[in-house]
This record gives structure tokens, C-alpha cells and sequence, in this order.
């Protein structure tokens, strides 16, 4: 197996991905909400109760198997 | 022709039967900060042009070869993009030697049968699994930034796939496999990454 190929360069913001894979600013926009992420690649407080929900959903699974 | 260093070609099958491994390979180069490329939405007799200028454009390309046998469609024929288009890149590849390429395979050993100008080269085998391609695109790349584990990226895909319905929803379409999906669907794993990761 050959030795894996070392990445170096610095990670483009979540705004100039947009920009390079030609998603318009509004359906970014739209796209980043239904995440749960904002343009700088920070959690909103959608993207929280969602994680929350989950881990929520997820321990609610645990006690009842472990009933 | 600017050349991104953070650009990945996609050269997979686009189909249905494929959707599994198609997010996982989005997310898995998004995962490593990477933004993939495709030839979806690329018709038309200038085709091979284009072709030919994302593969110049892209730092690395990845070759999926595991769709070898013959379609279900009268006549039937086996696909040749794939093997076509990494010809394309290799040929790139000795011109421009910082040009990286890759194939992944599924079945070990089938590539020196399928294509035994290869012999020499190790494909990434995935065995066709969505974690498969996460530990083999891991075993290509290495991150200098924040090297992700497949656990993260299959945390990352079990909701990129839970949202794509409605990201075809809102492009409107049937098809996973338009250009407009495929931009949508990258910019969410690159969500995730952020989400998942952490900003870099």
C-alpha cells in the first residue's frame, strides 16, 4: 500500500466553498440552516437542539434496551 | 489554468444502485477538507473538453473501478467512462507529475484481470461499503489540518444521507445524480465537517 498523500493547504471557509462549487448565496444559506451550521462553520442554536434531540432520542433507545 | 490543490475529481458511477457509496465518497473527501469535483451536468459534443480541464484543474483524482459488469439495458454493455477518464488523468498525471490519481476497487485482485495495464499499482479496496471507502480515502489522504476517523465521517454520512431527501426536494428533482444535487450535497458534508470537526 502506497504511503498516503500528506494534504497541505489551508481549508477554505464554508463561504468560499459555496462560492467554488457555484451555490448562490441564499440556497448556501438554506443548506447551512438545514445543518445546523453557520456561514463561519459555527453551530446555531437549530443545529444544537437538533444534536440535543438526537443524543436525546439515542439514550431514550439505551434505558429502553436496558429495561 | 488555476490549478486548486484542494480539489478532488470524482470519477464514480452515477447511478441509483450507487447512491450509498456516491455520498460516502462526498463526504469522505469532505471530511478531509477537500472539494470534490464531478462530471455531472457535463453534456454536449464539448464533453471531452471538459472532462479533460477538470481533471487539469484538479490536484488528485480518485477512480472508482468496481462497476465492471455489463448493464441491464439492451445492449449490453459494460461502462468504459470510468477506465476512459482515468486513462485521461494518468496520461495528465506523467505530463504533470503533481497530479495524483487514485483507484478504488471493490473486489481484490479483479483489477489485474480488468485492466492489467495497471500491474503495479495498489487499487484502495472498499469491498463496496460505505465504511470501505471512508478507511480507504483515509489510507490515501492524510490530513496535516485535523485528520478525521471513520467513526466521525460515519457520523458525518448517516445525516448527509438523512438530509438528502430534502436537498433533492428543494433542487427539485428525481435524481441524486444532477449537478445541482451534487453542489448541494457538498456543501452540506462540508457542514458536517464544521459540525462534526470543528472550524478549521
Amino acid at each position: 500500500m502506497p504511503r498516503p498523500v500528506k494534504l497541505d493547504f489551508k481549508p477554505l471557509t464554508l463561504g468560499e466553498t459555496a462560492k467554488r462549487l457555484g451555490v448562490p448565496p441564499a440556497r448556501a444559506r438554506k443548506i447551512l440552516a438545514m445543518v445546523g451550521v453557520d456561514l463561519n462553520g459555527r453551530a446555531t442554536s437549530a443545529g444544537l437542539t437538533r444534536k440535543a434531540r438526537t443524543t436525546k432520542a439515542s439514550s431514550r433507545r439505551a434505558k429502553t434496551t436496558a429495561r | 489554468m488555476t490549478k486548486a490543490k484542494d480539489s478532488v475529481f470524482l470519477n464514480i458511477p452515477y447511478d441509483p444502485q450507487f447512491t450509498r457509496q456516491y455520498l460516502a465518497y462526498i463526504t469522505a473527501v469532505s471530511a478531509l477538507s477537500l472539494v470534490p469535483e464531478a462530471t455531472l451536468g457535463i453534456a454536449g459534443n464539448r464533453r471531452l473538453d471538459r472532462i479533460a480541464s477538470l481533471i487539469e484543474r484538479c490536484a488528485f483524482s480518485i477512480h472508482d473501478l468496481s462497476r465492471v459488469q455489463l448493464d441491464r439495458h439492451a445492449p449490453r454493455t459494460p461502462r468504459f467512462n470510468m477506465p476512459f477518464e482515468l486513462g485521461l488523468a494518468v496520461a495528465w498525471a506523467q505530463a504533470h507529475p503533481q497530479h495524483k490519481w487514485f483507484v478504488f476497487e471493490s473486489v481484490r485482485r479483479r483489477l489485474n484481470k480488468s485492466l492489467s495495464d495497471l500491474d503495479g499499482t495498489d487499487p484502495y479496496i472498499h469491498s463496496g461499503t460505505v465504511r470501505g471507502i471512508m478507511r480507504e480515502v483515509c489510507n490515501a489522504f492524510v490530513s496535516s489540518v485535523k485528520q478525521p476517523t471513520v467513526p466521525q465521517m460515519m457520523k458525518m454520512y448517516r445525516e448527509l444521507r438523512r438530509d438528502s431527501p430534502r436537498i433533492l426536494k428543494n433542487a427539485g428533482g428525481h435524481s441524486m445524480f444532477t449537478a445541482r444535487v451534487f453542489s448541494d450535497l457538498s456543501l452540506a458534508a462540508a457542514a458536517l465537517r464544521s459540525k462534526y470537526l470543528g472550524s478549521d
